[in-house]
């Protein structure tokens, strides 16, 4: 090359034309389109022929951006006002920052690494892209950095707290400027040369001065709050704050990729405004529950939720529908015997009581139905269960439901509301056996009807015939001797059902026949539903009307066993609705059981019923009342039943006890053992003494070998 | 099937065979899969010994026979027990019965075991080990029987 | 006085005659159906077979037609099955 270009091309040559456009480019002045185009010529032309120029010329920049900047931060710092130092910061800044991405582009040439992509592509870069960030290039990194190190760490703290100021002043509720915030936002986000962490000045500093101004904001607003107005009202300040300081947060913490200024301001929101308080809140929860204050309940819940910690609000709502539920079954115990239509309806209507709080108050969370079916669960199944099919089958024996098909759809719902598909399934069993049992009915009467001499009785005799299966549990057969009258339909119907249906075998349900008979005195004629067991009674006297009979010939008569007589008896001296009894005795007794082998029983010749003070002669009654479903045997098997089914209650406690505690003493394991099964029955020492060493055998569970009254779950 | 191996469950816990217990961590997942420890009875040649033995359910059960082999790295040695845990016991596969149960099968295990006089392997018991169709399902073998006295 | 009936409704139920509780394949009790049906009686019947072991039909039917090999044999004697006839 030419020796003469060389020597013209130096540094030293250069440099008195390069830096007056240097100063005036970090000034923002004027510089014409061919001064900018020298610029790259001779800033490459020097960095090709002078080897040494390039740490002079990285002097000399360094050198004139110091000083320009420390020129900047004299004018800057001469603002007394806070708010007039941060509008004269922020307007230098954001003129630095538009021309730390101009004037690094004719110093391309000088970066080490972007030689070659200079020379390939001259014209394009010589078009600066403001857009284009170069963080790669020296200049651009001295700029900043020279920046950072000068002017914002000498003021850095004074921005912060400036902006951190206006921020209390509007969340007091004073007039501000949210655009100086902002400014200072993207100032500390701008600042860093530092490509990999780009955010880091902008978390160290501004993220955290606004996450620390927002706690001491609120430990003392919210405390303050608290101490003014009660909890009750701070559920909705809490509320309204938590969204009021999320808006504020999107406006004014950095958005962009890489940042988690939300969601650390988030947590920051809610330790400040929820955890903090969350014991003062989970108080209330009761009595917001019982007040069915919805709206409350609402705000409560959402707060929670954020934490989240909603358990506290479960065990509240769990605890309520019990006590609620099983404070119904006792004010409606009457109802529950007598009327299990009405009870179902009561038990629905409180069903979706509990349904619509928690949709209204828990937003139909779906923990929340879960803790209501749990809850509603325990207290209603097993005595719900009982009744509801002891009274369904009544129902559906004696043909006294009004309306099958409700009755079906209250079948349905009872599935709705968590009943066991077993359950359930035993009670669609039981409709559609009724209606099987039906067209069996008029099968046999056709049948009937020509075989039997007696064509009445087919017109009078019905059949019910029934899964063993679906309707009762034991078929234990009460012997009974029938009147005469019916002695010849029971071979024929066990005759027509072989022929129909083979491989079956019936057994008789007295228990739940039942008919009605004319009863005619001298006075009166009567038709009475009687069961029967009372048929039975009542048809010894035929021939013999006017005797007495003692309850020995009576027991000879019917066949009844000892305590099923003295039950039908009783019910025919002393029913409680009639103030004449079909049936008189002597000497008078208080209980069945006071009935001996020579007690006196004749019929009541004077028989009549009373209805508004008036004796009528004609009339029908039914005497069924209840119809009992079992006999007293069959009732100490089911007691045997419920008896293993505590046992079996009892053995899942303990295992779950043990497996939530591992090691347990005898007198805790009781204590929740209690708990856990109150509302079930409360199991007997001697139960759970049982259980324990049942559960010792079979190595669920063993002795702690130092203490025979601790125990060990073992997996 | 789940509620027919729910009562088979029930049963087996209820009247257990001697010297056969469940592997209780082992069932409560998975139903489908039984693994039941036997000791070796006393006054048998395998007394003192303990073996583990696997059922596997198929999906038709009890219409297909389960799965059965020993596993675990002691497998009893008799003479219709192969050293990879494949048992050769008809009712297991061409004389399965749906009124059989695990019940029935262990007991016909610990009969077989208890009326060993001798230990030893099968006589093919290397080739067998070697060939078998799939190690971990004796089920895929074509058994024939060797002997039905034991 | 004189007492005559007018009407009356005998109540009766029905069980399987057979000579176990449960069917020895399901294990269901008799007096409830097989695993695949919800109703006892008419939908899910039981089936005697000349050995006199008796079965809900659907899982002997199960058994017969889906085992080719091991033939037609009752699960419970092994004897070839075959149905009584009513």
């Amino acid at each position: 090359m030419l020796c003469d270009t060389h020597n013209r091309e130096n540094f030293d040559t250069k440099w008195p034309r390069i830096k007056p456009l240097i100063v005036r480019l970090l000034k923002q002045e004027n510089v014409k389109k061919n001064e900018w185009f020298n610029l790259f010529s001779d800033i490459h032309t020097m960095c090709l022929w002078d080897e040494e120029c390039i740490p002079k010329l990285k002097q000399e920049l360094e050198s004139n951006i110091l000083d320009f900047i420390n020129s900047v931060q004299d004018l800057i710092k001469r603002h007394e006002d806070d708010e007039a130092l941060l509008r004269a910061y922020i307007l230098a800044w954001s003129k630095f920052l538009e021309q730390s991405n101009y004037l690094p582009h004719p110093f391309s040439s000088m970066e080490p690494n972007n030689n070659s992509k200079t020379n390939s592509s001259t014209t394009s870069s010589v078009i600066p892209n403001p857009q284009r960030k170069t963080p790669e290039s020296h200049v651009r990194k001295l700029m900043l950095d020279t920046w950072s190190n000068t002017i914002f760490i000498s003021i850095k703290h004074r921005l912060q707290n400036s902006a951190m100021k206006i921020i209390y002043q509007e969340r007091i509720g004073e007039p501000f400027d949210s655009q100086l915030v902002i400014g200072v936002r993207e100032s500390y986000v701008n600042l860093s040369s530092d490509p990999d962490d780009r955010l880091s000045i902008y978390k160290e500093n501004f993220e955290k001065a606004y996450i620390e101004s927002l706690i001491e904001f609120y430990n003392k607003h919210a405390q303050q709050y608290i101490t003014e107005n009660g909890i009750i009202n701070y559920l909705t300040y809490a509320d309204m704050k938590l969204k009021e300081e999320e808006k504020r947060a999107q406006k004014y913490l950095e958005t962009g990729k890489g940042s988690n200024s939300l969601d650390l301001h988030k947590q920051a929101c809610i330790d400040v405004l929820v955890s903090k308080y969350q014991e003062q809140m989970f108080a209330e929860c009761k009595n917001l529950i019982q007040n069915n204050d919805i709206k409350n309940l609402n705000f409560l819940f959402q707060l929670m939720d954020r934490i989240p910690n909603v358990e506290p609000l479960l065990a509240d709502l769990e605890a309520y529908i019990i006590s609620e539920g099983l404070s119904v079954m006792r004010a409606n115990s009457e109802t529950i015997t007598t009327d299990s239509e009405k009870y179902v309806e009561q038990l629905l209507e409180l069903f979706n009581r509990f349904t619509k709080l928690v949709e209204d108050a828990f937003n139909g969370d779906p923990r929340f139905m879960t803790s209501r079916d749990k809850a509603f669960k325990s207290i209603n199944k097993d005595v719900f269960m009982k009744y509801h099919k002891a009274h369904l089958t009544r129902r559906l024996i004696l043909e006294i439901s009004n309306d099958q098909e409700m009755e079906e759809q209250t079948v349905i719902m009872l599935k709705d509301i968590g009943m066991p598909p077993e359950y359930i399934n035993k009670l669609s069993q039981m409709f559609k056996d009724i209606k099987v049992s039906e067209d069996i009915n008029d099968k046999f009467k056709q049948v009937a009807r020509i075989n039997l001499q007696n064509t009445n009785l087919a017109d009078i005799i019905n059949i019910k015939i029934l899964n063993a299966g679906a309707w009762s549990r034991s078929s234990d057969k009460v012997a009974v001797t029938l009147p005469p009258e019916l002695e010849d339909y029971i071979p024929e119907v066990e005759k027509f059902y072989k022929n129909e249906h083979s491989g079956r075998k019936l057994t008789w349900h007295h228990l739940m026949s039942n008919g009605v008979i004319n009863f005619n005195t001298k006075l009166g004629k009567f038709e009475l539903e009687v069961t029967t067991f009372q048929m039975a009674v009542l048809f010894s006297w035929t021939n013999r009307a006017s005797d007495k009979l003692s309850y020995e010939s009576l027991r000879l008569a019917t066949e009844l066993p000892d305590n099923e007589l003295r039950r039908t008896l009783w019910q025919l001296v002393a029913y409680q609705k009639l103030k004449h009894q079909v049936l008189c005795y002597a000497p008078q007794v208080k209980q069945p059981k006071d009935f001996d082998d020579n007690t006196q029983f004749w019929i009541n010749q004077d028989f009549c019923i009373v209805r508004n003070n008036k004796a009528q002669y004609r009339g029908k009654l039914n005497l069924i009342g209840r119809l009992q479903l079992s006999t007293e045997k069959n009732r100490e098997e089911e007691n045997q039943e419920i008896m293993f089914l505590r046992a079996e209650r009892t053995k899942e406690a303990i295992v779950k006890i043990l497996k939530m505690r591992k090691r347990v003493s005898l007198a805790q394991l009781q204590t929740e053992l209690i708990e856990l099964l109150k509302n079930m029955f409360l199991p007997s020492k001697k139960l759970v003494k049982e259980t324990i060493e049942w559960l010792i055998e079979h190595k669920y569970m063993e002795r702690d070998e130092t203490n025979i009254n601790t125990f060990v779950y073992t997996t | 099937m789940a509620q027919r191996l729910q009562k088979e469950l029930a049963n087996f816990m209820r009247d257990p065979i001697p010297g056969m217990s469940l592997d209780r961590n082992l069932v409560e997942g998975n139903l489908n899969v039984w693994v039941i420890n036997v000791d070796g009875a006393p006054n048998t040649l395998y007394e003192g010994e303990i073996f583990k033995l696997q059922f596997k359910f198929p999906q038709r059960y009890p219409f297909d026979s389960p799965s059965v082999m020993f596993i675990g790295n002691k497998i009893p040695e008799h003479p219709h027990i192969y050293s990879n845990g494949h048992i050769c016991l008809s009712i297991l596969t061409d004389e399965w019965s749906p009124a059989l149960s695990v019940q029935s099968v262990c007991l016909s295990i610990v009969s077989m075991l208890s009326s060993c006089k001798a230990k030893s392997r099968p006589p093919d018991d290397e080739r067998y080990v070697q060939t078998c169709r799939d190690p971990s399902d004796p089920k895929k073998t074509r058994w024939f029987f060797h002997d039905d006295s034991v | 006085m004189k007492v005559t009936i007018k009407g009356y409704t005998g109540v009766a139920v029905w069980k399987w005659v057979a000579n176990d509780d449960t069917c020895g394949i399901c294990r269901m009790p008799f007096d409830s159906c097989c695993n695949d049906c919800k109703y006892p009686g008419d939908d899910c019947p039981l089936v005697w077979g000349q050995c006199s072991h008796c079965f809900h039909m659907h899982c002997i039917m199960k058994w017969v037609n889906g085992n080719q090999k091991s033939n037609q044999s009752c699960p419970m004697c092994r004897q070839a099955w075959k149905i009584k006839e009513k």
